[in-house]
């Protein structure tokens, strides 16, 4: 075990999830969301709803054949964590292979 | 937002690996389709090649039309696409000068057109700025198919 600095929002599975998903795409329906990480509506809404109160995910709707469709996007701030995030799970990643990087006392 | 927490490298990899999984789900998602890249060649190049006509300023504003119809009804279908800029500086840099080269291009067709009325010379340049197009459109798709982890050619 180390001691991490992660991203508590971002940290829970399907949120980290959703930002990998979001990271190389302007924007993604929310019914391709809930397809790919196969999960439900309030699941998935709900999640969304965390990202978008810390400032990751920003949402537009539209309509497509007089349906109403949404769809969420990464903002700066999201990626700039997201990025943050994964490199220091990579870090932590990397503990065992080099053990110089642990940190922790011998 | 950030917390002290105890984490396994085994935990931090496994994090790691669907991280790797989702992007390429993302990347996958949002590879053009081929008929995009060439309707979107075929207008812009239309675009130069109109100036081959002896009054082509009404006919200008229907490839214009059509780039805008063609973005937005690809867009409204998909669920999902690429970003309009690419994340790179270099890239960024690369889209600037494409955009710089199109523009020289565009105003020296023009020129030559007008200046030797050489009706020609906006149909060569229609054509060959298409097929830039669309070559870029096949490299841009290429690399998304590589992202995503291949096999969907």
């Amino acid at each position: 075990m180390t001691k991490a600095r992660l991203n508590t929002v971002i940290h829970a599975p399907n949120r980290l999830q959703i930002c990998a998903f979001l990271t190389p795409l302007q924007e993604a329906e929310f019914q391709v969301l809930r397809d790919e990480l196969d999960v439900s509506d309030s699941v998935l809404s709900k999640h969304l709803k965390q990202l978008e109160e810390a400032g990751y995910v920003a949402f537009r709707k539209g309509a497509v054949n007089g349906r109403q469709r949404m769809w969420a996007s990464l903002t700066k701030s999201g990626r700039k964590a997201f990025s943050a995030h994964v490199e220091e799970l990579t870090r932590i990643a990397s503990v065992v292979t080099n053990p110089a990087s642990d940190g922790s006392p011998r | 937002m950030n917390e002290n927490e105890n984490l396994s490298a085994d935990e931090a990899r496994e994090a790691l690996e669907s991280v790797t999984k989702m992007e390429s789900a993302g990347w996958r998602r949002a590879v053009p389709k081929r008929w995009f890249g060439a309707a979107m060649a075929t207008l812009i190049g239309s675009m130069f090649g109109v100036y081959a006509l002896q009054d082509p300023y009404p006919y200008i504003v229907f490839p214009i039309i059509g780039i805008a119809l063609l973005i937005a009804s690809s867009r409204e279908t998909v669920g999902a696409y690429g970003r309009d800029f690419p994340d790179s500086k270099a890239n960024k840099w690369m889209l600037v000068l494409f955009a710089a080269i199109l523009l020289v291009v565009f105003f020296g067709s023009i020129f030559i057109r007008r200046t030797y009325d050489a009706a020609w010379v906006s149909v060569v340049t229609g054509l060959l700025v298409g097929l830039t197009v669309f070559l870029a459109s096949e490299h841009e798709r290429r690399a998304y198919i590589a992202k995503a982890g291949g096999g969907q050619e």
